[in-house]
């Protein structure tokens, strides 16, 4: 899987890159719209993350031209501008998914696991993971053929872990995932807390290799062979 | 008290008082002048009566006439006597009355005999002019007092109306709300320099109201990316394989700051935005299920916090409103209303015509509750709130025109919206 990373801000673009790297995807670089313009002229890519202000040009420029091409490059818009003008622009050109900055890494990988599932496996969509499998088309996880019974947030809680697994993922990213806009979520790690606990139990019971650990008091690592 | 009330009643003080001294002026001036005129009378009385006793001495013995009276004196008498003038009451047998008079009071010697004589003119007359200055001064007054509140009336209202249409545009300014104020252009040149004035006073701070919002909106931006790359740096630090305690502590510490000046910003750019007007587009929404739906979504955390969450639609309604705020606004309320409530509390939330009203158990409120919607007001216990959520809503419900009131009576405290 290829990627190009279109970001202007060098730090934020190794720390993309390095994040999504672990996850086997090939990344390019892009810091400039010319040097975008050009990647995306000279080669194909499966998934496009990318910058709206940059310099030498607006990202939804490169949208257009890249949509206009008729490939199957999928594109997530990353913006600091965070308005509502430019995540409706932007999907109406063709972004597959819009994510406002400042957004965590685990967010952003879990976006691009999803696209790139959406994109490549239209037959099969499920995930499997050691003796785990979930049918994201009928929203179902079970463990060797068996349904595990978990309600709405404990079945996105399990799609983000395993998007992340065997990473730390950070609390708030978490509660962020399930209960959007972070912006008051202060209390909510208890809460937190206790829906783990509930999906680890499920699991456990279910039969399931893979286990959510805590990570000091940092966040949680879904763990599988 | 009004301009005009004030300046008619000084006015009307002023002329009472000078009308007043005037008159009594006047009634002393004439009073005088009358005075000196019968006085006069009675000194040709008293000579052309004394003329005729030295002539006729008969004149004088005989029956006192109605005006004049002679009386023989001792001598002793006659040197003590002084000649004066005064007023005196006589009682008239025909009208059982007293009536004035002026009288003199003289003595002289004929023919080694001494002799009183009383002189006297009655002041009718003198009485009747009185009565008729009186009146004369009254309808005077009444034509002052028309005359001011004639001038009050018509004239100082007009003269004072760009004042009051000044006045008038002032009291419905509002810097968040109108850029510019248009004065009407006035002859006089107070107002002109009153209106020239307040427009420069206003637009100074409309600038520097404008620049405050840019700049909070602008400095929130600046600090996004940093911020953003800090966190995403020590979320791959995170990853780190051969992390111990000591170091997640820290990374835990630095990530809980790192967050809470997350939101911070978040919530001061999204309140800039709001006050900047950057929400323009506005949708129907379905109230009563859009709240059912935002309630649905606080039931489990609700129910982890062992608080009764419990929602009642008396009515459908819909709003037009934006959307994306509206939720912003009841996400905080019911989640304030779950967050500041108390073990086994309780959540009620209501939705009307017009109006929502959230109500939740709590503790007792130690300040005032207009203090609350302010910024960076907060709970002293909790120091990991912003203290920006009910600022929030306040904008929110502001830019929407909704009225927001809050009240808190022994432990419960509601909230009502009202659209």
């Amino acid at each position: 899987m290829k990627i190009l990373i279109v970001e202007d801000e060098q730090d934020m673009l190794n720390s993309i890159t390095a994040y999504l790297a672990r996850e086997g995807y090939v990344c390019e670089i892009a810091t400039t719209f010319i040097e975008a313009d050009e990647k995306l002229y000279l080669n194909e890519y499966d998934c496009l993350i990318l910058d709206i202000t940059l310099p030498g040009g607006n990202g939804l420029d490169l949208l257009e031209k890249l949509k206009a091409k008729k490939n199957h490059t999928g594109a997530i818009i990353i913006s600091a501008k965070n308005s509502i003008d430019d995540k409706i622009k932007g999907l109406n050109l063709g972004a597959d998914d819009y994510l406002p900055k400042p957004f965590h890494l685990s967010e952003l990988n879990a976006r691009v696991n999803a696209l790139l599932r959406r994109l490549k496996f239209e037959g099969s969509n499920n995930i499997e993971v050691g003796n785990l499998k979930i049918d994201l088309d009928q929203r179902i996880a079970c463990v060797e053929k068996k349904a595990l019974i978990l309600n709405r947030k404990e079945y996105e809680l399990l799609l983000f872990f395993v998007s992340n697994k065997n990473r730390v993922v950070k609390k708030t990213s978490l509660t962020e995932h399930l209960w959007g806009d972070s912006i008051y979520q202060v209390d909510s790690y208890d809460f937190l807390y206790s829906q783990i606990k509930n999906l680890r139990k499920k699991l456990t019971e279910g039969g399931c290799k893979a286990d959510i650990q805590t990570v000091y008091g940092i966040g949680y690592k879904f763990i599988s062979e | 008290m009004k301009l005009l009330h004030i300046t008619t009643l000084r006015i009307l003080i002023l002329i009472f008082s000078a009308v007043s001294i005037w008159s009594a002026y006047f009634y002393f001036s004439l009073q005088n002048e009358i005075n000196e005129n019968i006085d006069e009378y009675l000194d040709n009385r008293k000579f052309e009566i004394i003329r005729k006793a030295k002539k006729d001495p008969s004149s004088y013995s005989g029956l006192p006439q109605t005006d004049s009276k002679v009386e023989a004196i001792e001598k002793q008498e006659f040197d003590n006597a002084k000649e004066k003038h005064q007023d005196i009451e006589v009682f008239e047998q025909l009208e059982k009355e007293y009536e004035p008079y002026r009288q003199l009071e003289t003595v002289f010697a004929e023919g080694g005999k001494y002799f009183k004589l009383t002189v006297r003119a009655s002041m009718m007359d003198k009485e009747e002019l009185m009565k008729t200055i009186f009146y004369d001064v009254l309808l005077l007054y009444v034509i002052l007092f028309s005359l001011i509140i004639f001038l009050n009336r018509v004239i100082l209202q007009k003269l004072w109306k760009p004042f009051y249409s000044t006045l008038e545009k002032l009291q419905n300014y509002r810097l968040d709300k109108d850029a510019i104020i248009y004065f009407e252009t006035s002859r006089i040149q107070e107002f002109r320099n009153l209106n020239d004035t307040v427009s420069r006073l206003i637009n100074n701070n409309y600038q520097a109201y404008q620049q405050q919002k840019q700049f909070i909106e602008n400095a929130s931006h600046e600090i996004q990316t940093p911020l953003a790359i800090a966190s995403g740096k020590l979320e791959l630090f995170m990853q780190h394989p051969n992390l111990s305690s000591e170091h997640a502590d820290i990374i835990q510490s630095v990530n809980k700051n790192l967050e809470r000046l997350s939101s911070l910003n978040k919530s001061l750019l999204l309140l800039s935005k709001i006050d900047n007007n950057q929400f323009p587009e506005r949708t129907v929404i379905q109230l009563d299920d859009f709240i059912r739906k935002l309630t649905e979504e606080f039931e489990q955390f609700a129910e982890y916090k062992k608080i009764r969450i419990n929602l009642r639609i008396e009515e459908k309604s819909t709003i037009s409103a934006n959307k994306d705020l509206v939720e912003i606004l009841f996400r905080n309320l019911i989640k304030n209303a779950i967050y500041h409530n108390l073990p086994e509390g309780f959540v009620h939330i209501k939705v009307l015509k017009d109006k929502v009203i959230i109500e939740n158990s709590g503790k007792e409120l130690q300040e005032g509750t207009e203090a609350l919607f302010n910024r960076f007001v907060k709970d002293s216990v909790r120091t990991e709130s912003l203290g920006l959520g009910l600022s929030i809503v306040r904008s929110i419900a502001d830019l929407h025109n909704y009225t927001v009131s809050y009240q808190e009576k022994n432990g419960i405290h509601t909230i009502i919206i009202d659209f």
